[in-house]
C-alpha cells in the first residue's frame, strides 16, 4: 500500500468538500441543529417544560368562563346545570388507572 | 378522453392503476416505475371525474354475465365516487413519499392495492367486490414483508385473517343473493338473512370491530416505513365504503362504534412503539365512522364520508411524519426518541398539523367532519354513545395529539442530531399538511368536502359556531393539562417495552399453544406413550421429597419428555407465531 503525506491543501480542500455536503444537507455542522430549528431552541429549555402546565391551565380556565357566559345552544340533558362540562370529560377521559396490573 | 376512446367508460379505473402495478413487475428502470407510480392514480382519478360528470347520477357499466350471476363491474355514484378520488389522491401522496425507495415489489404492490381498493369501491356487485377484496390482503402483504424478517410471521397472520374475511364475504354475498332471487347488486344488505351476518362479519374485520382489530396493530408496525403509509390509507376505508353502502343505519354499530372509539386508548397509552400507537388510535378513528354508520342519518353519513376524506389524509401524515423519523434514526421506538425537533423542525410541524388535525382542533381537519357525527348522536337522543365518542376524542387528544410528537420531538433530548427528511417525504407531507388545513378552513374549504358529500345538504352542519369551538377547546385544553399534569409529577405510565397482545392473545398464544399440542399428538405414534410415560413421571417427581427449585426442575424434565413430538412439530407451525 502507497501512504501518501495529506498536504494542508488537500486538507483545506476536505474541509471545503464538508462544508459542502453539509449545506446541501442543511445542518449546522457544529451542533448539528437545523438552522429553522434555532429560533425555537427555547422549546427544550427545562424551564419552558416546566412552565408550559400553565398554558392549558389557563386555557383551559378562560373556555370554562367562556362556556360559562355563551353557554352551549344544545347541551345534553346531564351537562345543562354542569359549568365546564366538555373541560371536565377532557380531563377525566384520560386517567392514570395501574390498568396494567402493576406492570411496568 | 372518454368521447375518442369509449371503451374507457367500460373498464373500472381501478383496473388501469392494477395493469400499471402489473407492469412495474417487470420494468426494471426505477424513473419509470416512479412515474407509474405517480401518474397511474391520476389517470385513474381524472377517468373517474369524467365518468361522474357524463352520468352524475349513477354510471352503471362493465356489464359481464357468468352463468347465472350478473355483474356490474364499474358503478359511479354519489357515494363511491367520494372513494374514488379519495384513493386516488391517497395514491399520489404515497407515491411522493416513496420515491426514494427504490424498489420493484414496493411499487408494484402498492400500485396493485391501490388499484384493488379503487376497482373495489367502484364495484356494482358482490362478485367484483369480492375479487378486490381479495386483491387488495394479497398485494399488500408484500409490503408487510418488505419490513423484514420479523415481519413475516405478522404478515402470514395478516393475510390468512384477511382472506378469511373474504371467505365470508362471498359466503354471505351468496347467501344473501340466494334469498334475493340471485341478485348479486350490492346495495342495502341489513341483517335479515344469515348472509347479511356473515357479510357484516367479514367487513368487521376489515374495519377493526373489537375483538377482531388485532391484525392492524400487529402487522401495520411491522411492515416497511412506506408500507405502513400506504396500508394505513385503503384496508379499512374500503370497509368503511362496504358497511356505508350496505348496512347503514343498522343499530348495533352504533354500539361496535362507540366501543371501538374506547378501547384502543387504554391500550396506546402504555404503548411504545408509536407506529403501533397510531395503529391503536386508527382503530379508535374508525369507531367514528362505524357509529356514525349505525346512526344512518344524512347529517352522520355525510359526517362519515367527511371523516373518512380528511382521515385518510391526517393518519398518514402522522405515519408519514413517524416513518420520517424512523428512515432517519432507525427506530419509532418512545423510549428511543425525543427532542428531534432540533433537528428535524420540518417533520415536527407537519406531525403537529397531524396531531391537531386527529385531535379535532378548531381550522384543523377532523374538527368539523367529527363535530357532525357527535351531533348526529345528540339529534337521536344518543346520549349514552355520544359520551363515549366524547371520551375517545379526549383520549385521541392525548395519545396521538400529544404523545406522539411530544415523545418524539420534545420530551428529554434523545442527543440524536440527525438530518432533516428527504425532499420527497417533506413533499408528501406538505401536500397532507395543506390539506389538512384546507378542508377545515371556515372560508371556502370544509365547504369544498361539503360539496362532495353524498346526502341531502338542505340543512348544513355549521362547524364554526361559537359554543361548537369553545366547547371542543375545553375538552382540548382539559386533556392537555391532565397530561402535563401527570407527567409533571412522574404519574405517567410508563411505556411497555414488550409488544401487547390483546386480544389477538387468543390465537397468537393460547389457540396456537392448543393446535400444537394437539398435532403433537395426532402426528406420532408414540403420542399416547409419551403422554402416559410424561404424566407419571410428573407424578412421581411432584410428590417426591425434592424443594422447591429443584422440584420444579423435575417436573420441567418429566414434561420434556412429554412435549418431546412437539419439537418436531414446531418447525411446521412457527410462521404463525
Amino acid at each position: 500500500m502507497i501512504e501518501t503525506e495529506v498536504t494542508p491543501e488537500a486538507k483545506a480542500a476536505e474541509a471545503a468538500s464538508d462544508a459542502k455536503v453539509n449545506a446541501a444537507t442543511n445542518i449546522h455542522a457544529a451542533e448539528g441543529i437545523h438552522p429553522a430549528a434555532k429560533p425555537f431552541l427555547f422549546l427544550g429549555h427545562i424551564k419552558t417544560r416546566r412552565n408550559f402546565i400553565w398554558l392549558p391551565l389557563i386555557g383551559m380556565i378562560v373556555c370554562v368562563i367562556l362556556g360559562i357566559m355563551h353557554p352551549q345552544k344544545h347541551p345534553l340533558p346531564i351537562e345543562k346545570y354542569i359549568p365546564g362540562s366538555w373541560a371536565i370529560w377532557g380531563f377525566f377521559a384520560y386517567r392514570s388507572d395501574d390498568y396494567r396490573g402493576g406492570a411496568s | 378522453m372518454i368521447e375518442q376512446l369509449p371503451i374507457l367508460a367500460q373498464i373500472n379505473p381501478g383496473l388501469w392503476v392494477i395493469l400499471a402495478g402489473l407492469l412495474c413487475t417487470t420494468l426494471p428502470v426505477g424513473a419509470a416505475r416512479k412515474a407509474f407510480v405517480i401518474a397511474a392514480p391520476i389517470f385513474a382519478g381524472l377517468l373517474i371525474f369524467q365518468l361522474h360528470g357524463m352520468d352524475p347520477g349513477a354510471h352503471l357499466a362493465g356489464q359481464l354475465r357468468f352463468g347465472p350471476v350478473d355483474l356490474t363491474t364499474l358503478r359511479i355514484d354519489k357515494l363511491s365516487v367520494v372513494w374514488g378520488y379519495l384513493f386516488c389522491l391517497a395514491g399520489v401522496i404515497n407515491g411522493v413519499y416513496a420515491l426514494h425507495e427504490k424498489c420493484r415489489m414496493t411499487d408494484s404492490s402498492a400500485l396493485i392495492y391501490t388499484g384493488a381498493a379503487i376497482a373495489g369501491v367502484l364495484s356494482g356487485d358482490m362478485i367484483t367486490l369480492f375479487i378486490m377484496w381479495e386483491l387488495t390482503a394479497i398485494s399488500s402483504v408484500f409490503l408487510i414483508w418488505k419490513g423484514g424478517e420479523h415481519a413475516y410471521a405478522a404478515g402470514v397472520r395478516y393475510l390468512s385473517i384477511h382472506v378469511l374475511s373474504g371467505v365470508m364475504l362471498l359466503a354471505g354475498a351468496i347467501l344473501h343473493a340466494q334469498a334475493n332471487g340471485g341478485d348479486f347488486m350490492f346495495n342495502n344488505i341489513g341483517l335479515e338473512s344469515p348472509g347479511g351476518w356473515l357479510m357484516l362479519l367479514a367487513m368487521g374485520i376489515k374495519v377493526g370491530f373489537p375483538g377482531l382489530h388485532m391484525w392492524m396493530q400487529d402487522a401495520y408496525p411491522k411492515a416497511s416505513i412506506t408500507g405502513t403509509v400506504i396500508l394505513a390509507s385503503f384496508t379499512t376505508k374500503f370497509a368503511v365504503y362496504a358497511l356505508a353502502r350496505g348496512f347503514a343505519g343498522t343499530e348495533i354499530l352504533i354500539w361496535i362504534g362507540a366501543i371501538m372509539t374506547c378501547f384502543p386508548v387504554f391500550f396506546a397509552v402504555v404503548e411504545n412503539d408509536l407506529r403501533r400507537v397510531l395503529a391503536y388510535s386508527l382503530n379508535n378513528q374508525l369507531g367514528f365512522m362505524v357509529c356514525g354508520i349505525g346512526i344512518g342519518t344524512s347529517l352522520a353519513l355525510n359526517g362519515v364520508v367527511g371523516q373518512v376524506f380528511v382521515h385518510v389524509i391526517f393518519k398518514g401524515l402522522l405515519f408519514m411524519s413517524i416513518g420520517a423519523v424512523m428512515y432517519r434514526t432507525g427506530t419509532a421506538k418512545a423510549s428511543e426518541l425525543g427532542g428531534l425537533f432540533r433537528s428535524m423542525p420540518y417533520t415536527t410541524v407537519f406531525c403537529l398539523i397531524g396531531a391537531g388535525s386527529i385531535a379535532a382542533m378548531p381550522l384543523l381537519a377532523a374538527f368539523v367532519t367529527k363535530a357532525m357525527i357527535l351531533a348526529a348522536a345528540v339529534e337521536g337522543h344518543l346520549y349514552i354513545p355520544f359520551l363515549m365518542m366524547l371520551f375517545a376524542s379526549a383520549g385521541v387528544m392525548e395519545h396521538s395529539g400529544i404523545k406522539v410528537p411530544h415523545f418524539t420531538f420534545f420530551a428529554h433530548d434523545s442527543g440524536r442530531r440527525v438530518k432533516e427528511a428527504p425532499w420527497n417525504m417533506l413533499a408528501a407531507m406538505g401536500i397532507a399538511g395543506f390539506l389538512c388545513i384546507y378542508l377545515a378552513w371556515p372560508w371556502g374549504g370544509y365547504q369544498t368536502l361539503y360539496a362532495l358529500m353524498p346526502y341531502d345538504l338542505d340543512h348544513a352542519y355549521k362547524p364554526y359556531t361559537w359554543d361548537h369551538v369553545v366547547f371542543q377547546v375545553q375538552l382540548l385544553f382539559a386533556a392537555i393539562f391532565a397530561f402535563t399534569l401527570l407527567k409533571r409529577f412522574k404519574l405517567y405510565p410508563a411505556e411497555r417495552r414488550a409488544e401487547i397482545l390483546d386480544a389477538d392473545w387468543t390465537y397468537r398464544v393460547m389457540f396456537f399453544s392448543i393446535a400444537r399440542w394437539g398435532s403433537a399428538m395426532r402426528s406420532g405414534s408414540q403420542a399416547l406413550p409419551n403422554l402416559l410415560a410424561g404424566w407419571s413421571s410428573v407424578r412421581g417427581n411432584a410428590v417426591g421429597t425434592c424443594g422447591g427449585y429443584d422440584r420444579w426442575l423435575a417436573v420441567h424434565r418429566s414434561l420434556g419428555g412429554l412435549f418431546c413430538p412437539i419439537r418436531i412439530n414446531i418447525s411446521l407451525t412457527r410462521s404463525w407465531r
